[in-house]
């Protein structure tokens, strides 16, 4: 029975780790995502007075599957996901930026449209093809990603110049799998895990891109 | 008989009033049963895992059922059942493995649990295998129910009616819009805003938006009403679409859920600014027919989506439900193990406990758990039955002590009385015989026991006569019972004497049957007195009252007859006849002569019969074998002639005149510093007289006659002895006689009195000493005289 009670707690012990570590908040899955079905194709930030803003263009090429069922009613929730890091010698990486975007997309049978909506600030565009709807959420031009202060004590721009280290930006965007209907979240079916491959880029303080990259040829998107 | 008897033994049984001592003693003895006891710690885990089980699949049948985001734990819930039930299943397989393990190695009870839990399993595999059958197939008749045909159709039917409503408004809407877009043909490029607001106040529309040629918005009535509002710009491809002469009318869903119609269609104006102009304008629609729209739109996109979700629907139902179904069958199978563990416990324990018994472990106890139930009684009765084992055999241990002390008792009892016993069983096998028995009749006897006392018939010792003579009365028990009948008592008494190589020797055997309760002869004891010494006793004493009384009597008119016989010779010589009194001379001189022997033979008899008082000097005993050897012209073991003529017992016949000049060799072996003993001279020279003249008697007819005398001291157990050993070439004693060569008259001598060795007896027990005579084994006698020897216990022992 010893044997037994240690086996419970085992299990237990693994249960709670999963459930706190980062990975595990995005849910389990057995299978593995289609990583073509998104591709980040390019992504460029760039720093206005006010703000940070991204730039990039994300293609979608939605399996079948995915296509009946949002013509069926069903809703798709995308997620952008953007970080920037300054990565530090003997430390780890300071996150400057975390931002998440998240944009549904909804079939409406009644009027045969697709409407792109951002559900951070509720804007909202009707397409009346998937298409072009895949496109214009694709289309991501000055999306303000807030004010970064990185002229702080000791932040990157009071050492900006020539030997500065570039900071790390990485864009990826997936469909958000929780938001689906309970019955497509089979951790056995891989058919509605969409996620793209990140697109990793360096940049200095001031948004424009040094060369070369510090970053290994095998870390680049393709 | 049984029937009856079993109910009383079994209300004695449970109502025993030994009470809370034997409960106690239990507890105390309840660890000599080994048996793996399972907690009630066990059955709590497995309880509390059950109902968590239990609630989280209770949430994921809630669960499947819903499709929005509540669900997000689904398949957290999901992975900690199979896990929990991985869980329940390694503890299955490892309680398989441990039984069938037991199983192979035949543990009590094994057999039984397997046996229990395999018929659980079934029992409840059956039913629940039957519900899940039934309960999938309604699933899926319930699921398929949802999705009516007539639905479907109603449900499309009402969205296009809903369109052709729409279409209905939109066409209207189109045409006012062209109208518009017609009147704007010739304003002028800073006039369109104040002539698109006017036109717009005349019409629905909400908005309006004239996009010029380098799509460039010229006009827009949300421009006016507040300046930051941002109008709605229609997309390029209706723009395009437009200009190409291609106007568009949709509907399109706003942010509230109301709808808008969107219009877009070219203007065709002459001026250049204006040419190739697109026209937007967005009419709400009515909010209630904006509502019904949406209604419809909402009921019949939840209606696709369920059509759509309806294989996954299934497929998470069922995995629910199999879960369930899986967490029933593991839970059934574990709970089987675990009761059938838990009900065969008594049972392991009472085969442990009875093989514990089996082997003679009458200590054993099983702990009674306080069960009620039938088991529990048989636990109870089991420790009943080995506290009143434990008891018996308490109880004989301490019979079996008392008898082996009895036994030993007895043992060491016979084994110091000096009569012989021999106890005989029915059979008349020799059970024992005690070290009395064994001296008189030898080791033969020793080794008889077990045997029949019959066997020792056809040998020739003392034990073979004496069985000869007792067998008739050791004779089959018919034959006993007439022979005590005859008799007239079961006991018997038998005098016998017999024979053998130490002499002959006369027994006093008494027998008696040995009978148990019920009257049956179980055996016979034979006792045996060896009466030899204590008839020679009586002998001697009765001897030395003939000797007394002889001398007495015989000595007195012997001198009268002497002196009488004297006197007639001197009175009647001068007055007789010369003739006459030759006569007269021969004859008294015969009276002498007669006489003279009467008083030498009545003075041997006062010898024997006279109990002198010792007078003990420190004596050298080698001189004083050497200067008897000299009376017999020998001295140091040289030759002489036999110079004295006297009564001798032993040794052949034949007439001393004859003989007397025999060569006489006295051959000494004296041991050198022999201790002085304390003696009377005279009296020990009398036996060393009396020892010599019997052994040259006994050599009579010879020509050499040769006698040894040796001396020698010997270390006994009691102490020192002085030994005087006397050995002669005669023909030996005769084997009957060996016995009692020292008795008065025992002699195979014609002539003597036959007291020669009787007073050598006389003499060595008056100094405490003992006297042994022997045939060697070449031929001849020996005899040897043992005195005790204070002074010796320094001198080193045997010295000889």
């Amino acid at each position: 029975m010893r044997l037994a009670g240690i086996a419970l707690v085992a299990f237990v012990c693994l249960v709670l780790l999963q459930a706190t570590t980062p990975g595990g908040a995005r849910g389990m899955a057995l299978g593995a995502p289609e990583v073509n079905a998104i591709v980040v194709r390019e992504a460029a930030l760039r720093r206005t007075p006010s703000a940070w803003r991204l730039d990039a263009r994300v293609d979608f090429e939605l399996p079948p599957e995915v296509r009946t069922g949002l013509d069926s009613g069903v809703p798709l929730e995308f997620v952008l996901e953007l970080t920037l890091r300054e990565p530090r010698r003997l430390r780890p990486d300071r996150v400057l930026l975390d931002i998440e975007r998240r944009y549904g997309l909804v079939y409406y049978e009644l009027t045969r449209h697709y409407r792109v909506r951002s559900l951070d600030d509720g804007t909202a565009r009707n397409y009346r093809s998937l298409t072009t709807a895949l496109e214009g959420l694709g289309t991501l031009a000055g999306v303000s990603l807030g004010s970064l202060d990185v002229s702080a004590p000791g932040g990157p721009a009071e050492r900006d110049g020539a030997l500065a280290p570039p900071l790390a930006a990485r864009l990826a965007v997936r469909l958000d799998h929780r938001a689906l209907p309970l019955p497509l979240q089979s951790p056995f079916d891989a058919t509605w895990r969409l996620a793209s491959s990140p697109l990793i880029w360096t940049l200095r303080a001031d948004g424009t891109v040094p060369e070369p990259p510090p970053f290994p040829e095998s870390e680049r998107p393709s | 008989m049984t029937g009856n008897g079993s109910p009383p033994s079994r209300r004695r049984h449970t109502g025993t009033p030994q009470g809370d001592a034997s409960r106690s003693a239990e507890r105390r003895a309840a660890g000599t049963v080994p048996s793996s006891r399972r907690t009630l710690s066990s059955a709590l885990l497995m309880g509390l895992l059950f109902v968590v089980l239990i609630v989280s699949l209770y949430g994921l049948g809630t669960m499947a059922l819903r499709l929005d985001r509540f669900g997000r734990y689904y398949h957290w819930l999901l992975l900690g059942n199979a896990l929990a039930l991985a869980f329940i299943g390694v503890l299955i397989g490892l309680n398989g493995w441990r039984l069938i393990g037991e199983f192979r190695r035949q543990v009590a009870g094994a057999r039984l649990t397997l046996k229990l839990v395999v018929l659980s399993v079934l029992l409840a595999l059956v039913p629940v295998m039957l519900v899940y059958g039934f309960s999938v197939r309604f699933l899926r008749a319930n699921i398929s129910s949802y999705f009516d045909l007539e639905i479907e159709r109603t449900l499309d039917d009402a969205l296009e009616l809903a369109r052709e409503s729409l279409d209905l408004q939109m066409r209207t809407l189109q045409r006012d819009t062209e109208r518009v877009a017609e009147e704007l043909v010739g304003v002028e490029d800073s006039a369109a805003v104040i002539a698109l607001n006017a036109l717009t106040r005349e019409g629905e529309a909400s908005e309006m938006t004239l996009v010029g040629p380098n799509n460039r918005i010229v006009a827009s009535t949300g421009l006016l009403g507040d300046i930051t509002v941002q109008p709605d710009r229609p997309a390029d491809d209706l723009i395009r679409r437009a200009r190409d002469g291609l106007p568009y009318v949709g509907v399109d869903p706003a942010e509230d859920g109301e709808l808008y119609v969107r219009v877009v269609t070219p203007v065709y104006s002459s001026d250049a600014a204006l040419g190739h102009s697109v026209l937007q304008a967005l009419y709400p629609i009515s909010p209630r027919s904006s509502d019904l729209a949406m209604s419809v739109q909402s009921s019949y996109q939840q209606y696709r989506q369920l059509v759509f979700l309806r294989g996954p629907l299934l497929v998470s139902s069922m995995l629910t439900l199999s879960l369930a179904l899986l967490l029933s069958v593991m839970m059934a199978i574990w709970f089987a193990f675990y009761s059938a563990r838990r009900m065969m416990l008594p049972v392991h324990d009472l085969v442990e406990g009875t093989r514990a018994v089996a082997g003679g472990d009458y200590a054993t106890r099983i702990d009674r758990r306080d069960e009620n139930d039938e088991l529990g009684f048989l636990v109870g009765s089991f420790n009943h039955m080995t506290a009143q084992l434990q008891q018996a055999r308490g109880n004989a241990e301490a019979s079996r002590r008392q008898i082996e002390r009895q036994r030993a008792w007895l043992q060491a009892v016979l084994g110091r009385i000096s009569s012989g016993v021999i106890t005989l069983d029915d059979d008349d096998r020799v059970r024992s015989a005690n070290a009395a028995a064994v001296d008189i009749f030898g080791a033969e006897l020793a080794e008889l026991e077990g045997r029949p006392l019959a066997n020792a018939a056809h040998g020739s010792g003392a034990l073979a006569q004496f069985v000869e003579e007792v067998e008739a009365y050791l004779l089959a028990p018919a034959s006993a019972a007439e022979l005590t009948a005859e008799r007239g008592t079961a006991d018997w008494s038998l005098e016998l004497d017999v024979l053998d190589q130490s002499g002959r020797r006369f027994l006093l055997c008494r027998g008696a049957a040995l009978v148990d309760a019920d009257g049956r002869t179980v055996g016979r004891v034979l006792v045996i007195d060896d009466m030899t010494t204590i008839i020679a006793a009586q002998r001697d004493a009765a001897w030395s009252e003939v000797a007394r009384r002889l001398a007495h009597e015989i000595k007195n008119p012997l001198t009268p007859i002497q002196l009488s016989a004297e006197r007639l010779r001197h009175k009647f010589a001068g007055k007789l006849a010369p003739e006459d009194v030759g006569l007269l001379t021969r004859l008294t001189h015969t009276i002498e002569n007669q006489v003279s022997a009467l008083k030498s033979m009545v003075n041997a008899f006062a010898d024997y019969a006279s109990t002198p008082r010792l007078d003990l000097v420190d004596t050298d005993v080698n001189a004083l074998v050497r200067e008897i050897a000299e009376l017999y012209g020998n001295a140091g073991g040289g030759v002489g002639r036999e110079n004295a003529a006297g009564e001798g017992v032993a040794g052949g016949g034949g007439s001393g005149a004859g003989e007397a000049d025999a060569e006489v060799r006295i051959e000494l072996d004296l041991a050198p510093e022999l201790p002085l003993v304390p003696l009377d001279m005279p009296r020990l020279r009398q036996l060393v007289h009396n020892l010599l003249k019997n052994a040259l008697e006994a050599q009579q007819g010879r020509s050499i006659r040769v006698v040894r005398v040796a001396t020698r001291v010997v270390r006994q157990r009691g102490g020192a002895m002085l030994e005087i050993v006397t050995r002669d070439d005669g023909p030996g004693f005769a084997p009957e006689l060996l016995n009692r060569v020292f008795e008065p008259y025992v002699t195979s001598k014609s002539r003597g009195t036959g007291l020669g060795l009787a007073i050598v007896r006389k003499i060595v027990e008056e100094h405490d000493g003992s006297i042994r005579a022997e045939n060697v084994a070449g031929g001849g006698a020996s005899v040897t005289v043992s005195l005790p020897c204070p002074s010796a216990l320094g001198v080193r022992g045997n010295a000889a």
